[in-house]
């Protein structure tokens, strides 16, 4: 079959709402409807009121994978945080499996952009705290946190302190500890950000591994094209807090990096991305 | 083991890590033997050899030097009078500065934690920190009389708002990003609690502990000085009134060495309580 980004996009653009995917009866996965955020504040005689999320419908099928791209400052953060159930919407509904979302919960683990390690804790402890509060039996605890952090190669460094070590490190912990909680849901906010290249490389192979493991819904943000290319089943492209675009990312995997260089749909999905941004 | 299981999945850690188990002996010799102990020795020999040389030319009833001291004290000793002075003070100090502790750090952290409390208290805790708890010795007079609980509580007073402030601005400084994982996670309320906030404000409690503590010390000292001529405070006064000057230096030694034996209490505790903030540097 021949993918025709064009026809794809020019359709998604104009009726955002088909971006939601199949049909509301389709109860699964992540659904967000007609998500309206409005960030306020009261300064003397003026009220500045900020339009984070205008409009977001959208759509994560049971085990799919989606990345959500667009420019800075326009609400992926923001998107994330009301499906982890850490922000209340001005307006909209967020459903997991059915349920709706009204406060946080262990079926979803969230990567945050920042790592938000406890400072006093070491890096073992930080993750079986996240298991603690997610009521893991104690037995369970420090054996799955050293199996993540050795997947995400910090198994030399359980004992140090989050102080000690380098931002990426620090944001591999972050990672282990979403993982750790084996949650249904992962929220990743560009998780892998702040790590080099081959570093990075490694953690991509180490996600869609695990995510084709255990299959789960991921919403991954991320400021990188070819990243989103080479993960996920799906890019959803945000514009000031509305979603401008979901395209399907039809490439057969496994996906390699060179794969994707050389495949001409992989090129042509990235170039109208890249129009878009 | 740990090694070859982060060897499987993501190569050779980045950095070579060595791990050494030291000594007790060597630990200890660390904390007595130091340069910064040198320095410090140093430092206090300086000050006794001109606090001898100003003392000898200006006589002991200006200035006793240091040497006429070791005299006074075993006098002072010797007669009961230092060791039961300083029990005096001590548990005057001791119980003012728990019951300041326990009363800052609770209403710092509701104050704190739940906003209208820290909005409602703010103005209430500002006018009791201004309010000079030297001028209202009349007052506690007529209220508490001349005896302990006079003193425990101008101790508290001293101290109590130090205290109670500084936790207030380490719970309200708690970084929400702590607070949002924690959540995410599965926290309950107690367990944000327990788990997040109280160790999250840990560095500005034991900031007010510090500064509490030599407010403290000087609490007491007012306290003995203005309700009942009693403990160290008292031991002054009385040595100034007969003109014995070095009697006067021996509690004034004393004193310096309760407030740098409480320092060092509180660092230590400090340190075991927060390791992350005062962390090996070298
Ligand atoms: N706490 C807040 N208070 C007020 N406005 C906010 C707040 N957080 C975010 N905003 C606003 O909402 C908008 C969206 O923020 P958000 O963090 O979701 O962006 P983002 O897409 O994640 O950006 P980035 O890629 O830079 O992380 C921003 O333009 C910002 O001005
Ligand atoms: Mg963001």
């Amino acid at each position: 079959m021949l993918y025709t980004i064009d026809h794809v996009t020019s359709q998604q653009l104009t009726n955002p709402l088909a971006a939601a995917g199949p049909g509301p009866s389709a109860a699964g996965g992540i659904r967000v409807a007609g998500l309206v955020k409005t960030y306020e504040r009261t300064t003397g005689r003026e009220i500045v009121r900020t339009h984070a999320l205008e409009q977001v419908d959208l759509h994560v099928a049971p085990n799919e994978f989606v990345s959500l791209v667009g420019p800075s400052g326009c609400g992926k953060t923001t998107v994330l945080k009301v499906i982890a159930g850490l922000l209340d919407p001005t307006s909209g509904t967020v459903t997991i499996d059915g349920a709706r979302v009204t406060g946080p919960g262990t079926d979803r683990g969230v990567v945050f952009q920042q790592p938000a390690l406890m400072p006093w804790l070491s890096v073992i402890d930080n993750v079986t705290l996240a298991l603690r509060f997610a009521k893991v039996p104690k037995r369970e605890r420090v054996p799955r946190a050293e199996r993540y952090l050795a997947l995400v190669g910090l198994a030399d460094f359980h004992d140090h302190f989050p102080g000690e070590l380098s931002g990426g490190m620090q944001q591999r912990v972050g990672i282990a500890r979403a993982l750790a909680l084996e949650p249904r849901v992962l929220l990743m906010d560009e998780p892998f950000g702040a790590l080099d290249a081959i570093t990075r490389q490694h953690m991509q192979t180490e996600l869609v591994r695990i995510w084709e493991d255990e299959r789960r819904s991921v919403l991954f943000v991320t400021h990188s094209l070819d990243e989103a290319l080479l993960l996920s089943d799906r890019i959803v492209v945000m514009e000031r807090g509305r979603v401008a675009a979901s395209v399907d990312v039809p490439i057969d995997r496994p996906r390699t990096r060179l794969g994707l260089l050389e495949d001409p749909a992989a090129r042509r999905l990235r170039a109208s991305l890249e129009e878009m941004l | 083991m740990t090694t070859t299981a982060a060897d499987a999945s993501a190569g050779p850690a980045p950095v070579l890590i060595e791990r050494e188990q030291i000594p007790l002996s060597t630990v200890i010799r660390r904390m007595l033997v130091s340069r910064t102990r040198f320095v410090q020795l140093g430092f206090l020999l300086v000050i006794l050899v001109g606090w001898e040389i100003a003392g000898r030319q200006m006589g002991t009833f200006f200035l006793a030097p240091p040497s006429t001291l070791w005299a006074a004290s075993g006098e002072m000793i010797a007669s009961g009078e230092l060791v039961s002075a300083l029990l005096d003070s001590l548990s005057s100090l001791l119980v003012g500065y728990s019951i300041a502790i326990v009363v800052g750090v609770c209403v710092g952290f509701l104050m704190g934690w739940y906003r209208v409390v820290g909005k409602v208290l703010d103005p209430f805790v500002s006018a009791g920190y201004v309010i000079p708890t030297a001028g209202l010795v009349p007052v506690f007079i007529i209220w508490f009389g001349l005896g302990f609980n006079a003193r425990v509580v101008t101790v508290f007073l001293f101290c109590v708002f130090e205290i109670l402030i500084s936790t207030y601005t380490g719970v309200k400084n708690i970084d929400p990003l702590l607070i949002n994982a924690a959540r995410a996670f599965g926290a309950n309320r107690w367990e944000l609690f327990s788990r997040v906030a109280s160790r999250a404000s840990l560095p500005y409690i034991f900031a007010g502990l510090r500064m509490g503590a030599s407010r403290a010390v000087k609490g007491m000292i007012i306290a003995e000085l203005l309700f009942a001529v009693t403990g160290l405070g008292g031991l002054i006064q009385n040595a100034a009134n007969y003109y014995r000057t070095d009697k006067v230096f021996v509690v004034v030694i004393v004193l310096a060495v309760i407030g740098v034996a409480l320092a060092a209490l509180i660092q230590w505790l400090e340190s075991r309580a927060t390791p992350w903030s005062t962390g090996p540097s070298h």
